[in-house]
């Protein structure tokens, strides 16, 4: 994908999906994704240790 | 209640937002040149965080398509009008032009339910909604009030 920085193999998430949405108290799954609104990368373990985060997860552009 | 919206008043509580679009990055950043969002945003295009934490994904329901049509006149605060034609009103006023690619990602994402998660410093979820979950249908596209959101946020 031209212009586009991808992750390496273990950068995504790393956790299988499940069949049943995270309930509140279970750890949530790491993830680093190329950016969406700029260039470089979105991860969650950014946030670890110094702020709560809101993850909102949409669908496509459909 | 937008999400943007939310996401600025967290922000006053030290709470970051995080979204995640199911398309691919090239596309996502032709989309939001022209609508910046107000908070980062990870393109997954396979749905692995929407698996990963359990979003429910299905094959389309037949009466999917009038729910999507029923958010689009509450979106657009339009009457309800037997002809229809409020999704793509709505899509008219986004000035944004579905193409051969979001087409093909619907076809392989089929009825993907969006939700969101608010997850304290350490990683561990606290509060979780999900899409349609307590509405049905009715529930589509419709976000969390920000009461609901900022309550959560102060009790973390």
């Amino acid at each position: 994908m031209p212009g586009t920085s991808v992750p390496q193999n273990g950068d995504r998430v790393t956790t299988n999906g499940r069949s049943t949405p995270l309930a509140p108290g279970e750890p949530a799954p790491d993830f680093t994704l190329p950016a969406a609104h700029g260039d470089g990368t979105v991860s969650l373990t950014d946030y670890r240790g110094r702020n709560p985060v809101l993850l909102a997860l949409f669908r496509g552009l459909y | 209640m937008q999400l943007g919206q939310i996401a600025q008043k967290l922000e006053a509580m030290g709470v970051k937002t995080l979204g995640v679009v199911a398309t691919d990055a090239e596309r996502a950043r032709l989309y939001f040149r022209f609508r910046r969002p107000r908070m980062p945003v990870g393109a997954d295009p396979d749905l692995t965080t929407h698996r990963a934490y359990g979003l429910p994904n299905m094959p389309p329901p037949p009466e999917m398509w009038d729910a999507v049509e029923r958010a689009a006149v509450r979106e657009l605060k339009l009457p309800e009008s037997p002809t229809g034609g409020a999704y793509q009103q709505l899509a008219h006023f986004d000035a944004y032009q579905v193409t051969t690619a979001d087409n093909a990602d619907f076809e392989r994402h089929q009825a993907q339910l969006a939700g969101q998660f608010l997850i304290d410093r350490e990683g561990i979820v606290r509060w979780v909604n999900v899409e349609c979950a307590r509405e049905g249908l009715d529930g589509i596209d419709r976000l969390p009030s920000d009461v609901e959101v900022l309550g959560a946020a102060r009790a973390l």
